[in-house]
């Protein structure tokens, strides 16, 4: 089974970029523009990873964690925030928000990838904790 | 900060230095004018907030070295460009090696572009700490080397609303303890070159794709600006880009300050910044680092 990704950014540059080196591992990239695109995605299929960024049009990225976070299937998701933002106190905020992790870009998609390994293969935040077993690739 | 300092202009005729005089008033300096060295000394006597004073060659030629010297003693910050004439240049600059001399001396008849450098150079820390322009190069520097080895080719202090756009500009704005914004600024085929390195093995982009990426890069390196001030404990919000596709235009707003424009190069590549920056809480910048940030490319596990 094929990892299901989601990228949320308003930035399709930003977008491309992650699918591109997402689908060379043999990931499924889907892309949503800001954060409401990405709870309409979310709800019409489940995915096994989230990234988002933060400052997007229409909904920001931390509202649509909160959003996602009352999903059904998406309370034990790794939702990665990956954005400009390098704040500590921003980083806290998603946290609350139930981020599991904060990335700050620029960040090589290589690296991306080996936190995404790290986190599907449940190591990371609360995708550990889990009662839903977490979706694994046939790599 | 505040912006109301003053500049002296000292000229036997008022009327030589109207350009820059426009220019520092734009700017929102207060600009006066005396016709002599005497006069100067007693307005610099009653006035702290003089940052500046220029004086034309006929006036500086009048009690110059009397007017320095006492200068040094009751004001030694205070910032001095002198008019030479073009003759005297090298007995001038003997001069001024031997005693209280001027920051800087131009050829008469001045030239605009030299004086407003001069001007802009004295009057840069006023505008941008040095702490925070090295910030602004420092950014562009750190996240545009995730693309190749860029380098900084020039910086300038550019007077507001004199901003020439390229091919594709993408702005962001911020606000918050620090407020303003930063213009990105390439070429369509210095974008299409460095979005091949950006997603590699994709041809064909359209331009909305490189307009996109020049604001990607805008917000990244924004971010890495942001990052300074949050070190010291400044809360920034910024906005999300637009773009501006306008070759050869120019924009303006509504700016009473200088913004700071950076070149970056990679070959043949060049990246254009422009940063503006019309307000900031300078007594944080004073306290020093407080606050821990985040580093480029750290995943931080919540």
């Amino acid at each position: 089974m094929t990892w299901s990704i989601l990228v949320v950014d308003d930035s399709a540059a930003a977008r491309s970029q992650l699918r591109v080196a997402f689908e060379a591992k043999g990931a499924r990239v889907t892309e949503a523009a800001n954060g409401r695109e990405g709870l309409w995605r979310a709800r019409a299929e489940a995915f096994d990873l989230v990234f988002t960024d933060v400052h997007m049009p229409a909904m920001d990225g931390l509202q649509m964690i909160q959003e996602l976070r009352k999903q059904p299937g998406y309370a034990a998701t790794p939702i990665f925030v990956l954005t400009s933002d390098a704040s500590t106190t921003r980083a806290s905020e998603g946290k609350k928000a139930g981020a599991n992790a904060w990335v700050v870009k620029p960040i090589s998609p290589d690296l991306l990838w080996k936190a995404v390994e790290k986190a599907l293969f449940g190591k990371v935040g609360s995708a550990t904790k889990s009662s839903e077993p977490t979706r694994s690739a046939n790599k | 900060m505040k912006s109301a300092r003053q500049v002296l202009v000292v000229d036997r005729a008022e009327g030589a230095f109207l350009g820059i005089m426009e220019e520092l008033d734009l700017l929102g300096f207060q600009v006066i004018w005396v016709p002599t060295l005497a006069a100067a000394l007693d307005f610099l006597a009653a006035n702290e907030r003089l940052s500046l004073v220029i004086a034309s060659a006929a006036a500086a030629e009048d009690g110059g070295t009397d007017f320095l010297t006492q200068v040094k003693e009751v004001r030694p910050s205070l910032r001095m460009i002198w008019g030479i004439r073009a003759t005297a240049t090298a007995t001038a600059t003997a001069n001024r090696e031997r005693g209280p001399a001027p920051h800087s001396l131009i050829p008469e008849p001045f030239r605009p572009d030299a004086l407003r450098s001069a001007v802009s150079a004295l009057l840069a820390e006023h505008f941008y700490p040095s702490l925070v322009a090295d910030a602004i190069k420092g950014a562009a520097l750190e996240v545009l080397r995730t693309l190749g080895d860029f380098r900084i080719e020039g910086e300038a202090f550019l007077v507001a609303n004199h901003t020439a756009l390229s091919d594709l500009s993408s702005i962001i704005s911020f606000s918050g303890e620090a407020s303003g914004h930063l213009m990105a600024s390439m070429t369509d085929e210095h974008a299409r070159a460095l979005y091949e390195r950006f997603v590699p093995g994709v041809r064909m982009v359209a331009v909305d794709r490189l307009e996109d990426l020049v604001g990607e890069l805008c917000n990244r390196i924004l971010g890495r600006i942001n990052a300074f001030f949050a070190q010291h404990a400044m809360s920034i919000q910024q906005t999300t880009p637009i773009f501006i596709r306008a070759a050869g235009s120019t924009m303006r707003y509504p700016g009473r300050r200088p913004s700071f424009g950076v070149q970056l190069t990679r070959g043949d590549v060049r990246v254009s910044l422009e940063y503006y920056l019309a307000d900031f809480n300078a007594s944080k910048l004073k306290q020093g680092v407080t606050d821990e940030v985040l580093s480029i490319g750290e995943i931080r596990y919540l």
